[in-house]
C-alpha cells in the first residue's frame, strides 16, 4: 500500500493483509520440495523430470528420469479445453508441488521495452505506468496490473520487481526487467494453454502445478546453478539450443542483460536433418556421427553453425560496446549431441571454446539412492535443462 | 554474484491448486453442512424429547383426571370410615359409661328396715347435653356426649315412723356392701363432698289410722360417676 504524504513524497507501507506479489503460500521464497517437468511431447524417451529438495540451504536432486507423457496434447483452441487430461506422476516425483516447463509453438519470449508494449496497446502495462490521480490519502495498487518497472541504470542490486501474470488479447504473459533500462523480457502463452496446464496435475494429488513456464525461460534460470557460471561471477554469454530455436542470453553479474532469438537459425532437429541429408545416413546413426570421430559432420553442420556464431559474435560485440561487458565464457546449453563440433567452430570463429557443462553439474549432492538415467552424459543431461531450471526457479521464488 | 531469480511464472496464485487430499474449499462447506446437520439432529432430538415429555404430561394428566373420581370416592370413604369409627368410639364410650343397678336394688331390699316404706327410687336424668352447635345449626348434631365424665345421683324416697330407721338405712347404704355403686366421702370436713348427699325429711301433716304422723324422707346419694372413655 502506498501512502502519499505530500505531493511529492510517497512511501510504501507493507500491510500484513497484503499478499505477496507472487501470491500463494510460498511468497518470496518458493517451496522446498519441487518436481520440475519439461512437458516435451515430442521426445520419444518421455518427459524429462527432476525432483529437487532444499535441505540445509543446499539443493539436492531427489529423483530424475523420463516420465510417460500425458494422454493428450496441448490444446490448440478454447474448444480443446473441454478434453482436460489428468496426469499422475510416479511416486518418486510426488512432491507437494511441481513446476511445468512447456514448449509450445504458440509461445513467445522476447526482449522488448515498456514503451513498445504500451504502444502495442497492452493496457495493463499502460495502467501500471500511468501516474496516480489521487493527490493525498491511501492508494492501493490494482492487483491485476503489471508491475512498474523501476527506472534504474546499471545496478545489479536494484530492488526485485514482482512478476505478475497478466492476460491480454487471449494471451497470458509475464514480464521481467532486464539489467538495463528500459529493456524487459516478455514471456507468454495462450490463455487456454495456461489453463490446461494448470489443471493437468489434478487437485488433491501430489504434485499440483505451482508454476508454468515456457521452456526457454526455464533454461535461463537453470544457468545460475552452473559452477562455471558462478566462477565467472555471472558474467557470461549463453547459447540455448532447443529443438526448433536458438537463443542468446547475456548476463552481467548473474543478471540478464540481453536476450534474443538467433535470427534465421533453427534448432538441433534441423541440425540432425542436415547431417542425415548431407551424409546420407539413417536416423539411428545421426547421433553417433555427431558425437563420434569416425565421420566428420562439420561440412553438414557448417551451414547451421556458422550463421549462429556470426550472430553470437554480433551479440558479444553489442555487449562489449554498449555495456562494456567483456565475456570470457560462452555456455552452450541444451544441445544433446555434437557439442564438440560446435566447440571447434567456436574456436575458429570466436577464438574461444564453448563451455558445455553437465546439466546436473550445479547439483553435486545427489540424495541417497537416486538413480539418474543410464548412459547419462553431459549431452544427454541437457534434456533435463528445462526441468531443472523450472524447478530451481520455482524454489527460489520471485525476483 | 547476487542476481534476481528469473521465475517467469504464468500461473496466477489463485490457479495454484492444493495437493493436499484434504481440500479446505471442500472440507469447509462439508464441515458447515455437518454442523448444520448436527444442529438439526440435535434440534430434532430435543423436539422428540419435548414431544415425548408432552405426551407423558398429557397421559399423566389424563390419568390424574381418571383417578380424581376414585380419589374423591376414596376420600369420601375415608371420611365415612372416620365418621363410623367416631360413632363406634362414641358407642364404646357409652358402653364403658353404662352402669348396672340391678345388684344395688337386690342389696337394697336386704337392708331396708321394716318400718320404712319406699315410695320412689330415682336416678335422675342427667342435664341435656349440647350436641348441636348453636352457631352453625346446619351441622349434624354430635352423636355422643360432649363431657367425658357425668355425675350420677341415687335418690331414695320413702316414709317411716322413726328417724332412726332412716339413719340405719343411710348407714347401710353407705356401707362397703354398696361400694360398687355408691361413693362415700370419708372426709367429713369436705363441704363439697357433703353436698353430694342431700337429706330431706319432713313430717306429714295428716296422721295415719293409728294416729301417728309419718316422716317423709328423701335421701340422695352420689353414685360412681359415668366415664365415657374409649
Amino acid at each position: 500500500m502506498k501512502l502519499q504524504l505530500t505531493k511529492d513524497k510517497t512511501i510504501d507501507v507493507k500491510m500484513p493483509w497484503e499478499k505477496s506479489a507472487v501470491g500463494g503460500s510460498f511468497g518470496r521464497r518458493g517451496p522446498s520440495d519441487v518436481t520440475g517437468v519439461f512437458l516435451d511431447l515430442g521426445d520419444p524417451r518421455g518427459c524429462p523430470a527432476v525432483r529437487l529438495l532444499r535441505k540445509k540451504g543446499e539443493i539436492q536432486v531427489v529423483a530424475a528420469g523420463f516420465l510417460p507423457p500425458p494422454d493428450g496434447s496441448l490444446p490448440k483452441s478454447w474448444d480443446d479445453l473441454r478434453d482436460q487430461v489428468k496426469w499422475a506422476l510416479p511416486h518418486a516425483f510426488q512432491s507437494p508441488q511441481a513446476a511445468l516447463a512447456v514448449y509450445s509453438p504458440d509461445m513467445f519470449i522476447r526482449q522488448t521495452t515498456v514503451d513498445a508494449l504500451t504502444s502495442e496497446g497492452k493496457s495493463p502495462v499502460a495502467a501500471a505506468a500511468a501516474p496516480a490521480k489521487k493527490k493525498l490519502g491511501v492508494r492501493r495498487d490494482p492487483p491485476s496490473a503489471a508491475p512498474e518497472i523501476e527506472k534504474k541504470s546499471t545496478s545489479t542490486t536494484a530492488a526485485p520487481v514482482p512478476f505478475v501474470p497478466t492476460s491480454h488479447d487471449g494471451n497470458r504473459f509475464v514480464i521481467a526487467p532486464l539489467d538495463e533500462n528500459p529493456f524487459i523480457l516478455q514471456v507468454g502463452l495462450p490463455e487456454y494453454q495456461v489453463l490446461w496446464l494448470s489443471r493437468l496435475l489434478p487437485e488433491g494429488h501430489r504434485p499440483t502445478a505451482c508454476s508454468v513456464q515456457v521452456a526457454p525461460a526455464a533454461m535461463l534460470a537453470s544457468l545460475h546453478s552452473q559452477p562455471d557460471f558462478v566462477a565467472a561471477d555471472g558474467t557470461a554469454m549463453a547459447v540455448f539450443v532447443t529443438r526448433t530455436s536458438i537463443y542468446f542470453a547475456g548476463y552481467r553479474k548473474g543478471a540478464l542483460l540481453l536476450f534474443r532469438e538467433c535470427p534465421g537459425a533453427a534448432g538441433y532437429e534441423v541440425m540432425r536433418e542436415l547431417v542425415k541429408s548431407g551424409l546420407g545416413v539413417t536416423d539411428d546413426l545421426v547421433d553417433s556421427i555427431l558425437d563420434g570421430t569416425l565421420i566428420d559432420p562439420r561440412p553438414a553442420l557448417e551451414p547451421l553453425v556458422r550463421p549462429v556464431l556470426q550472430q553470437l559474435q554480433l551479440s558479444l560485440d553489442y555487449l562489449a560496446q554498449r555495456y562494456d561487458v567483456h565475456v570470457d565464457k560462452v555456455f552452450l546449453m541444451g544441445l544433446p549431441v555434437g557439442a564438440g563440433h560446435w566447440n571447434s567452430f567456436a574456436e575458429e570463429t570466436l577464438g574461444m571454446p564453448f563451455v558445455s557443462p553437465d546439466a546436473f553439474a550445479g547439483f553435486q549432492q545427489l540424495a541417497k539412492g537416486v538413480q539418474l538415467p543410464n548412459d547419462m552424459t553431459p549431452g544427454s543431461s541437457q534434456a533435463f535443462l528445462s526441468a531443472l531450471g523450472a524447478a530451481r526457479a520455482a524454489m527460489e521464488g520471485q525476483g | 554474484m547476487k542476481a534476481p531469480n528469473l521465475h517467469l511464472n504464468l500461473l496466477r496464485p489463485e490457479e495454484v491448486a492444493s495437493s493436499s487430499p484434504v481440500r479446505m474449499r471442500v472440507m469447509l462447506p462439508l464441515l458447515s453442512l455437518l454442523l448444520c446437520v448436527a444442529c438439526v439432529v440435535w434440534w430434532g432430538i430435543l423436539f422428540m424429547q419435548g414431544l415425548l415429555l408432552n405426551s407423558k404430561v398429557t397421559s399423566v394428566r389424563a390419568d390424574l383426571e381418571g383417578r380424581k373420581a376414585a380419589h374423591a370416592a376414596s376420600l369420601a370413604q375415608m371420611a365415612d370410615m372416620r365418621e363410623r369409627q367416631a360413632q363406634l368410639d362414641q358407642l364404646d364410650a357409652y358402653k364403658r359409661g353404662c352402669h348396672k343397678y340391678g345388684g344395688l336394688m337386690a342389696k337394697l331390699a336386704e337392708v331396708i328396715p321394716e318400718d320404712v316404706q319406699l315410695t320412689a327410687l330415682t336416678i335422675p336424668e342427667p342435664p341435656p347435653q349440647k350436641l348441636s352447635d348453636p352457631k352453625n345449626p346446619k351441622l349434624p348434631p354430635l352423636l355422643g356426649p360432649t363431657n367425658t365424665v357425668e355425675n350420677v345421683q341415687f335418690r331414695i324416697s320413702g316414709r317411716t315412723a322413726a328417724m332412726a330407721s332412716v339413719t340405719a338405712l343411710m348407714e347401710a347404704v353407705e356401707s362397703d356392701a354398696f361400694s360398687d355403686w355408691i361413693v362415700v366421702d370419708k372426709d367429713k370436713k369436705n363441704s363439697a363432698a357433703r353436698k353430694k348427699k342431700r337429706i330431706n325429711i319432713r313430717q306429714e301433716t295428716r296422721a295415719g289410722e293409728d294416729g301417728v304422723r309419718m316422716l317423709a324422707f328423701e335421701v340422695e346419694f352420689r353414685c360412681k360417676e359415668r366415664r365415657f372413655e374409649k
